[in-house]
């Protein structure tokens, strides 16, 4: 047994012990108490939708707090759930739990910022938005738009558990194609193509082929791997007048996968 | 070896106090199970014991009709990856504490086998740490042990993973004790070959067990052979060789026709057991290689961080015996005291306790779906060697605190030590699998890290409330993660309306559960697609986390009908 006189400084790191658990039980009682409560979200939620014009992104800090959507339900829409970018996004609203912040707002200039309990309201300004002349996922089926997905289109979950609002193909050796007419030639046609997660062992299959044709002339094609990176791809057009687009899709060595693209012909800032 | 412990005192005593321990450990695993969903597995193991039990109402009419390779075909073919001893336990469990004496529900006696084998594993902390180094030192780990958050919530289920760990720890106990005792070799031999009839790990215990034997002889003929003591004696293999396969064989009916066949599938399902999604730092683990530090971090980040420092400190008390002279001189200052010494391996079999299971799990090939219970076997010895740290402490207040009699100031470090513990593993029941020590942030910060925040389906129970109240007469609900069995356990137990129907599909059905882990999203997307919503109806948390969405189907607008 160790005698007061025997003590010597290393015996001191003893001490380490009893700060851990003073650590420990302090953390373990204030961690729940972060959580926000009904009131905080309810009134969060209505500093959002005072401030939320058309154009506008809201997003949650840390993206886990899925509750959050319980009292954002009027200002997240499904379309703008599934983004593959913010860039057409005139500001960002940023719901930020203890003080955490977005990806999408790094590096932004903050217009505003309101503090309830323990959530932050915050604006940005993204610094100009791309002007986008046709939305090929508004136009899928006839454009019918509203606060649900655009038909024709749905979400897909892509190789890193993100939700993306696609044109969804299912690949096969021959080609698949979707078709939009009268489209504005005068721009650059930007999007994205991905493919469904599906479980790791199940990931076969070989490349998918996404070529893009605008009046049956072929401007550009974009190969796709699983678990690749995910990569816009940037056609100019730069045309007068309206023509036809179209999206074909192959892939020689086809296995149960889904496939989707996102795209749109804009001018201005690229993604 | 005298039948006094390290403590010299009387063994009665430790068996008392252990016993005491283990049963208390029962009565609040008992008092605690109905706020446990009932996880995925445990659907699977409760309609395995009552279809086995079924067997047995046959052996009891007519004993020839069966024993015939039909009969026995029809009532053990289910669930023959893992061996029939729990899925019997529980079932006569069940038979004996619910219907026959009605003193537990169904799902309580079914699980109640597991919780004995939990009380059993605390109670032989106790003993062995008592045994070996003295009762605070017992204490405290039977104490650490039970006070571990996962193995809270492992404890009180209807799955092998908890009893796998008691038999696993029996064995080594009754292997050590055997180096010196033929008798304490039978019981070894015995316990393993029930062991072999809990789960496939008590395949790796003659390896382990054989390994550690080796070094104890060669260390024994090095200094001097009998000259030094007497040899370690091996009958834990001789009896284990005897024990084990008739025990296995002679435990589990659907092995007795076609054995060798039967056996190579049984050892066939788990060469070749799919690696089931797992998340570890924002990554979805789905596929050899899987990373050597998962289990070694998932320790780190699941058990009471004071746990974790004791145990380091406890391992360095030990090991010092081991090093070089210089070095231990070096360490010796730090820690004055020398321990008792100890025969026959003993820190050599508490290392490889700790390190074997967390080891195995780590080779890269290995599946690592299981969260932490698959390594749960190490968690006694960790346990072990904390206590050894916990007493030294107790000696360090002591020299400090002079004025105060040395009970009473351990009994005061004692209790600090184990505050913390207890607060995480009372404060994350019922969410067992989504309890990560506070110094990485709790759930919240497992969360932010992209760690996996539950398996199995369990956490169903929590949002059983809301259905109740919420779903409309004959409505019908997707239980996602939650396996079929286990819904119909709910539905048994009167948990859940019995109106509200098990919708399979999800087209069909009126609430949708998303059970929240990483490649979970995939499910919920459908529901997304399907319904247009992204919002949930309510969302069940854990510190704030979010474990299970509930999701209400849109009332369709009805169409214009044409004049």
């Amino acid at each position: 047994m160790a005698q007061k006189g025997n003590l010597n400084r290393i015996h001191w790191l003893w001490l380490l012990v009893p700060a851990v658990v003073a650590a420990e039980v302090f953390l373990q009682w204030s961690i729940p108490r972060a959580d926000p409560s009904k009131e905080e979200w309810v009134e969060a939620a209505q500093a959002v939708i005072d401030q939320k014009q058309d154009g506008d992104l809201v997003v949650i800090a840390p993206s886990w707090a899925t509750q959050g959507r319980i009292y954002l339900k009027p200002v997240i829409a499904l379309r703008d759930f599934g983004r593959f970018e913010t860039s057409t996004y005139d500001r960002i609203i940023e719901v930020s739990l203890n003080g955490e912040r977005a990806p999408e707002t790094e590096g932004l200039a903050l217009e505003s910022e309101q503090d309830i309990g323990r959530i932050s309201v915050r604006r940005y300004r993204t610094g100009g938005s791309a002007k986008i002349l046709f939305d090929f996922l508004d136009q899928t089926y006839s454009g019918k738009k509203g606060r649900g997905r655009p038909r024709g289109t749905v979400i897909i979950i892509d190789h890193w558990f993100n939700p993306r609002l696609v044109v969804p193909f299912k690949p096969k050796k021959t080609p698949t194609s979707k078709t939009y007419k009268n489209v504005p030639l005068n721009g650059v046609i930007h999007g994205y193509a991905v493919i469904g997660y599906r479980e790791g062992r199940f990931n076969k299959g070989g490349p998918i082929k996404l070529e893009i044709f605008v009046d049956d002339e072929k401007v550009g094609e974009q190969m796709i791997n699983n678990f690749g990176p995910l990569e816009p791809f940037d056609i100019p057009i730069n045309r007068e007048g309206t023509g036809t687009v179209r999206f074909q899709v192959t892939s020689d060595s086809h296995f149960k996968r889904r496939f989707g693209f996102a795209a749109d012909m804009r001018v201005g800032a690229p993604g | 070896m005298k039948n006094v412990s390290a403590s010299g005192r009387s063994r009665k005593t430790d068996h008392a106090v252990g016993l005491a321990l283990g049963i208390a450990y029962v009565v609040i695993l008992v008092a605690t199970a109905s706020e446990i969903g009932f996880a995925r597995d445990e659907g699977f193991y409760f309609r395995a014991s009552r279809g086995y039990q079924k067997w047995f109402d046959v052996l009891g009419e007519d004993s020839s009709k069966a024993l015939e390779e039909k009969t026995v075909g029809r009532h053990w073919s289910y669930n023959h990856e893992h061996p029939a001893l729990m899925k019997i336990a529980f079932g006569f469990s069940e038979r004996i504490l619910h219907k026959k004496l009605d003193l537990m529900s169904p799902s309580t006696a079914l699980r109640f086998p597991g919780m004995l084998s939990a009380g059993l594993c605390v109670y032989l902390l106790f003993l062995w740490g008592s045994f070996a180094f003295g009762r605070r030192e017992g204490f405290f780990a039977a104490m650490a042990f039970a006070l571990m958050p996962r193995v809270f919530y492992h404890a009180h289920l209807c799955c092998f993973d908890v009893a796998m760990t008691a038999v696993w720890f029996l064995v080594f106990y009754l292997y050590w004790r055997s180096l010196a005792s033929w008798k304490f070799g039978l019981a070894a031999g015995v316990a393993f070959g029930f062991a072999l009839c809990v789960k496939l790990n008590a395949f790796f215990l003659p390896a382990v067990m054989g390994l550690h034997f080796i070094v104890v002889y060669v260390r024994w003929r090095r200094a001097g052979g009998k000259s030094s003591g007497p040899a370690p004696k091996p009958w834990a293999f001789v009896y284990g060789l005897i024990f084990g396969p008739l025990i296995f064989m002679a435990h589990w009916p659907w092995v007795w026709f076609s054995t060798f066949k039967r056996i190579g599938r049984y050892m066939g399902f788990h060469s070749h057991h799919p690696f089931y999604n797992t998340a570890y730092f924002g990554e979805n683990i789905v596929n050899a290689p899987t990373p050597v530090s998962y289990p070694f971090a998932m320790t780190l980040f699941t058990v009471p961080t004071v746990i974790i420092l004791l145990f380091a400190a406890g391992s360095l008390l030990r090991a010092r015996h081991h090093f070089p002279q210089r070095l231990e001189r070096v360490v010796e200052r730090f820690w004055k005291a020398r321990g008792p010494l100890l025969v026959h391996g003993h820190d050599l079999l508490t290392f490889i306790g700790v390190l074997f299971p967390i080891a195995l799990i780590a080779l890269p090939g290995v599946p690592v779906f299981g969260g932490t219970k698959h390594w749960m076997p190490a968690m006694p010895f960790l346990a072990l060697l904390a206590g050894v740290a916990a007493a030294r402490l107790m000696d360090v207040a002591s020299g400090v605190f002079v004025r105060i009699p040395a009970k009473v100031t351990g009994a005061v470090v004692l209790m600090v030590l184990l505050m913390a513990p207890l607060q995480q593993t009372v404060t994350s029941h019922p969410f067992g699998l989504a309890s990560y020590v506070p110094l990485m942030g709790g759930a919240r910060g497992a969360a932010s890290a992209g760690m996996l925040r539950q398996f199995w389906g369990y956490t169903t129970a929590g949002v059983i409330p809301w259905l109740n109240r919420n779903v409309q007469k004959g409505g019908g609900v997707w239980y996602h993660d939650t396996a079929r069995p286990s819904v119909s356990m709910f539905r048994e137990e009167g948990m859940i309306r019995r109106d509200i129907r098990n919708q399979l599909k999800l087209k069909s059905a009126h609430y949708a559960l998303v059970h929240h882990e990483l490649h979970m999203i995939r499910n919920e997307s459908w529901i997304w697609n399907l319904w247009k919503t992204i919002t949930p109806e309510y969302v069940l948390t854990y510190q704030g986390v979010p474990i299970v969405s509930v999701y209400k189907k849109p009332v369709a607008t009805p169409r214009r009908k044409l004049k």
